[in-house]
């Protein structure tokens, strides 16, 4: 694995990691299984609740938030679980950039078959509003922001129950400064600075715009950057909580 | 290379599913395509609605049993339910929210939301229509016109 650097990202590494990790999935049908059931369930779930009748915002809510939720459930462990490997190899030169990376790339394309999944799940049920493409794209956005949360978590602690332990603590957070679960009038000083920072409030406000009959483009790819962006500071977060920890131990 | 194809062939057919999805003719849920039954009722529904949507009484009172077609009066009935003259009323589309069939199979009731627009007042509304089916001796899917269109 020499060190084949093009700019920040050693790609040569970051290839043959993510094929390992890939691999490593591969070989646990029971985890990929659980990976497949999950948007399953939950689309199961959402689809008896709101079967036969129009669906509101609170299903589109239900559905930005669930994307969030498998990303970061399918994340949270990925990293503290093989912390021990991860360690031994950063003797041979694994930089953090690439490992970072083949996780959030492999991790990436299995959220996509979940998001494929809980779309077609929950079309079994319901009829969806909105351009299914454009619908596909905000949960799949909402994986990818859920993925970089997940990573970060399994950066910061030192044992999986841990990190396991702790999405709850970063989820409900999204639940509970949403608009729908917040009154209008508490949405104003550090509670709206709040809601502006969660994943859950720009899912659900793409959701919303791509619902929409006449829908706001501008606001559409607002939130998706969003989305996006708080997904790469989280990311970057999680190579810089890696490094500062290898520091820290030292 | 070989990558590359594949990544570029799993975004054509993803796409290419999710554009179908996309056609007015899919805007029912999976579960009722998979019966062939159901899928047959909720077609008709929407036939229905494309009659009215249209404007074309005619054809959409072809649905009811032959000797309900001359009396029934659907303007009337559309009256009653969009709260609107024909005249005024636009919908602009229309899609299946459920579909289900007793446990005879010869009855089914098909619920529908509808975005409409009033044109006397430029209102948008989205009211749901409940469309009853019955079949006949002769197996064709007749619409119980009376008890249907009810919001």
């Amino acid at each position: 694995m020499s060190a084949k650097t093009t700019g920040w990202l050693n790609r040569v590494q970051t290839d043959v990691l993510a094929r390992r990790y890939f691999a490593i999935w591969c070989g646990d049908p029971k985890s990929l299984g659980f990976l497949c059931f999950q948007p399953v369930a939950v689309a199961s779930c959402a689809g008896i609740i709101w079967q036969g009748t129009t669906p509101d915002e609170r299903l589109y809510f239900i559905l930005s938030f669930s994307a969030i939720f498998f990303g970061c459930v399918n994340a949270c462990r990925e990293i503290v679980k093989e912390r021990a490997i991860f360690l031994r190899e950063r003797l041979v030169n694994i930089e953090i950039p690439a490992y970072v990376a083949s996780k959030a790339w492999v991790l990436a394309q299995l959220g996509f078959l979940q998001t494929l999944l809980f779309y077609v799940g929950c079309r079994y049920f319901l009829v969806l509003e909105g351009f299914p493409p454009l619908f596909v794209l905000v949960l799949y956005t909402g994986v990818l922001a859920g993925t970089a949360l997940g990573l970060f978590l399994s950066a910061l602690v030192r044992s999986d129950v841990v990190a396991l332990g702790l999405v709850p603590v970063v989820l409900v957070p999204q639940l509970l400064f949403s608009r729908l679960i917040l009154p209008t009038r508490a949405l104003e000083g550090p509670v709206a600075w709040l809601e502006q920072t969660t994943l859950a409030k720009w899912g659900f406000k793409a959701l919303e715009v791509v619902v929409a009959a006449d829908p706001a483009w501008f606001e559409l790819i607002k939130s998706l950057g969003a989305l996006l962006g708080l997904g790469a500071v989280l990311l970057l977060a999680t190579g810089l909580t890696i490094k500062w920890r290898e520091v820290w131990d030292a | 290379m070989r990558k590359g194809l594949f990544l570029l062939l799993v975004v054509l057919v993803t796409g290419g599913s999710l554009w179908l999805l996309a056609q007015p003719q899919a805007q029912v849920p999976f579960s009722v395509l998979l019966s062939p039954e159901m899928r047959k009722v909720a077609d008709l529904s929407r036939r229905f609605l494309e009659d009215i949507q249209f404007k074309d009484f005619k054809a959409a009172a072809r649905y009811s049993p032959l000797e309900e077609q001359k009396s029934a009066d659907i303007p009337k009935l559309i009256e009653r339910l969009f709260a609107v003259k024909p005249e005024f009323l636009d919908i602009q589309r229309f899609e299946v929210l459920s579909a289900y069939l007793d446990s005879t199979h010869r009855r089914a009731r098909v619920k529908l939301l509808t975005h409409v627009k009033l044109l006397n007042t430029n209102e948008l509304r989205k009211p749901e229509v409940l469309l009853y089916w019955k079949k006949s001796i002769t197996g064709a899917w007749e619409m119980d016109l009376a008890s249907s269109l009810q919001e």
